[in-house]
């Protein structure tokens, strides 16, 4: 098997006792793919020195890997090993659902084959390394399903391709089509509040993680509340309410912050609704913009 | 809703330079929070099965790269149904606020209507006794309260004014009598009273004491029409009786039953609203809840009844604090256990006594020649009273009879007496079928005549 060595030379952390190797090994069926325990055993040992802490306790490691895809991850490595069996189950499991994926991507059946299939070619791995075949799938430690890693793997291909054949466009045809030197659209007579700006900052900065993520998914991607509830993980009526609920506070801060700087409400209000498309005119952006951004359905 | 300020829309855009991805997504590189999250941590976020400080990395890192946001949200078919995580570390925890908050807002609005309803119910019960009742009045000195004089009119009217003046008289007498009796039950009653079981008890006291009568064979040819008025009254008093001057009642006009009266009750018969005049051809039974036995004489329950009125004039009246309420709750809960007295004006005008528990009677000497309309008692206090002003009162449970004659300075009482009213063994009250009231404090000893 040729990435065997390749898991072998990983450093590895953690010592997985015999007794919770066997028994991941059991619960994989691994040996459905031709792996051993010990292999099994390494590649778990790879995949908890990726993401946790060296300082973590054994029932943490254990409570992490029964947490893991263990079927799949099996499955996965196998066919980065090349194991025949695996390869007959991964393409009846996933070969209709990544097409389906690609397909979703770009337009017409022949593009969405090409894209699946040099997917494909990452996973079967093409590419050597100092002889050895190098597997995208690999590269799957089973922290969620094989089918979602497959589609982000896709849609991370799609990107690839898409800046690829942006960076092929020749400079003239870029002009020609009025990208490289997009008009500026932002008044320049139109001063921007320093203390605007300033309160704006802060009050982002202030936001939580999950708040800006909200934010940048339905004001910036344009995505529908619903497609930004899958992704955060609740009730579409409940993205509705924090939506709202983040928007009004922003809004909120926003004012008291220009308030307590010396502003009435009505010029606070007045100089938070002050057209805005782009704050600072960075050149070098300007030039590297990519117009059209590729957007992943 | 308002949009988010295109200020905001603005700096969210702008990028900080240190988050700024480069390059190729290809490749997975370890996460380290500043590079883009590999496919396995985008999936895991996509399926919520990372660990909330994975969690709190990747969506620092989302919130800056549009790509990753665009990479993670086609992970997850856009048909793909909500499910809960599929591992139990990584998935968000539930958070059970929202769920509290509802569910303590609903219970402090339960608990609020409850307590509305509650408080409402417990409100109309006390207007209806505030209705039914008068404040209590000074011994020897009973007044006409105007709040009992007030819901008459909605009484139908007898054919004569003299008449509807008459059952006035009565009723105030009656009204009188029984805040005397609230007085002197004090609080215990009163909460007795306005205790909803207290005053089912008693309306099923009511029932049972009916239960008791004797079958309604006695016809009463030539008696005084009885008007009796079914009130809704606190405690034991279900029911009181006037009597009226009436002329005789026809004899096709059948008697309601007692529980047809009781039902009616049951069912909130407003009672100054809706008065029934009961034409009685049925026996008159005094109830007594107290054993035979003159040692155990308490003053407990002063019934009153009258001859030819006896459904609807058995006045299941007041009670001593000590052993009024309890000793109807003790004869609900226990016939067998509370022997009851049972005292009756026969159709003869006879008094007889019935000690086991109304199966039989038996004649009681009194005196002769006397036609008694009414007898009522209160343990072993027991006043007969009948035609001519005749009244008499023993003190042993019929054993021995004294004569009392109701005199008043140069008036004495000769009419028909037609009903006894004991709110204690020592407070009579007497209605003459003219309608006069005659009140003693004293066991009859001094009598005054009520204005």
């Amino acid at each position: 098997m040729s990435g065997s060595q390749e898991t072998a030379t990983r450093p590895t952390q953690f010592e997985i006792p015999d007794l919770l190797a066997a028994k991941l090994h059991r619960e994989a069926g691994a040996d459905r793919f031709g792996l051993t325990t010990q292999v099994f055993a390494g590649i778990l040992q790879e995949v908890a020195s990726k993401y946790l802490p060296a300082t973590a306790s054994t029932s943490e490691l254990t409570d992490f890997l029964n947490h893991l895809r263990l079927e799949e991850l099996a499955l996965a490595r196998a066919c980065a090993l090349g194991s025949e069996a695996a390869w007959d189950i991964f393409l009846t499991r996933y070969r209709e659902k990544l097409f389906g994926a690609a397909h979703t991507l770009v337009q017409g059946d022949a593009n969405a084959r090409e894209l699946a299939d040099s997917l494909y070619a990452d996973l079967y791995g093409t590419r050597a390394a100092d002889g050895w075949r190098i597997s995208k799938l690999n590269s799957f430690t089973g922290r969620g399903s094989l089918e979602g890693w497959l589609r982000a793997v896709l849609a991370q291909e799609y990107v690839n391709r898409f800046r690829r054949e942006q960076r092929l466009v020749s400079l003239e045809e870029q002009t020609d089509a009025g990208v490289q030197f997009e008009a500026d659209t932002q008044d320049p007579s139109q001063a921007i509040d320093a203390r605007l700006r300033e309160v704006t900052d802060q009050t982002l900065g202030a936001l939580g993680t999950e708040d800006k993520f909200i934010l940048a998914n339905y004001y910036l991607d344009d995505r529908t509340l619903a497609e930004t509830a899958r992704l955060v993980g609740v009730h579409e009526s409940t993205i509705s309410r924090k939506v709202e609920k983040i928007t009004a506070s922003v809004r909120k801060a926003i004012l008291s912050g220009l308030m307590k700087r010396g502003m009435s409400r009505a010029e606070a209000e007045q100089t938070m609704e002050v057209e805005v498309t782009e704050l600072a005119v960075d050149v070098r952006r300007r030039l590297m913009q990519e117009k059209g951004r590729p957007s992943v359905p | 809703m308002r949009g988010l300020p295109k200020i905001a829309i603005a700096r969210l855009k702008a990028k900080p330079d240190e988050g700024k991805p480069t390059g190729a997504l290809t490749g997975p590189p370890p996460f380290q929070g500043e590079a883009h999250p590999d496919a396995n941590l985008l999936t895991a976020f996509a399926e919520r099965t990372l660990t909330e400080r994975e969690r709190a990395s990747v969506l620092k890192h989302l919130g800056q790269c549009a790509e990753c946001r665009e990479v993670a949200s086609f992970i997850v078919p856009a048909d793909a149904l909500m499910e809960k995580p599929a591992h139990g570390v990584a998935g968000r925890r539930w958070n059970p606020w929202p769920v509290l908050r509802w569910g303590a807002l609903a219970a402090v609005l339960g608990t609020v209507t409850l307590v509305v309803v509650l408080r409402s119910g417990r409100w109309q019960q006390n207007q209806e006794i505030s209705k039914s009742t008068t404040p209590p009045n000074p011994v020897g000195n009973v007044t006409m309260a105007p709040q009992t004089v007030a819901p008459l009119p909605s009484v139908p009217p007898p054919t004569e004014t003299a008449k509807t003046k008459t059952q006035a008289d009565a009723l105030q007498s009656y009204s009188n009598s029984e805040a005397e009796l609230k007085k002197a039950a004090g609080p215990q009653q009163d909460a007795s009273l306005q205790n909803p079981s207290g005053r089912l008890q008693a309306q099923q006291h009511a029932t049972v004491m009916a239960s008791l009568r004797p079958p309604p064979a006695l016809q009463t040819e030539n008696g005084p029409a009885v008007s009796a008025r079914q009130e809704q009254s606190q405690g034991g008093k279900a029911l009181s009786a006037v009597a009226l001057p009436a002329p005789a009642p026809p004899a096709a006009a059948p008697a309601p039953p007692l529980a047809a009266s009781d039902e009616a009750e049951k069912k909130g018969t407003e009672p100054a609203a809706a008065p029934q005049v009961f034409r009685s051809t049925t026996q008159s039974i005094a109830v007594s809840a107290e054993p035979l036995e003159p040692e155990a004489a308490q003053p407990s329950t002063a019934k009153t009844a009258r001859r030819g009125g006896a459904s609807a004039a058995m006045d299941v009246a007041a009670q001593t604090p000590m052993l009024g309420m309890d000793a109807s709750v003790r004869g609900m809960k226990s016939k067998a256990n509370t022997p009851a007295v049972l005292w009756n004006v026969s159709s003869e005008g006879k008094i007889e006594r019935s000690t086991d528990r109304g199966k039989s009677f038996q004649p009681i000497a009194v005196a002769d020649n006397v036609n008694f309309q009414t007898v009522a008692s209160a343990g072993n206090d027991v006043w007969a009273a009948g035609a001519g002003g005749s009244l008499f009162h023993s003190v042993d449970a019929g054993a021995n009879w004294t004569r009392v004659t109701i005199t008043s300075g140069k008036t004495t009482v000769t009419e028909t007496i037609t009903a006894i009213l004991l709110s204690t063994p020592q407070h009579v009250t007497v209605i003459t079928s003219s309608g006069s009231q005659w009140i003693s404090q004293d066991s009859g000893q001094h009598w005054q005549k009520q204005p």
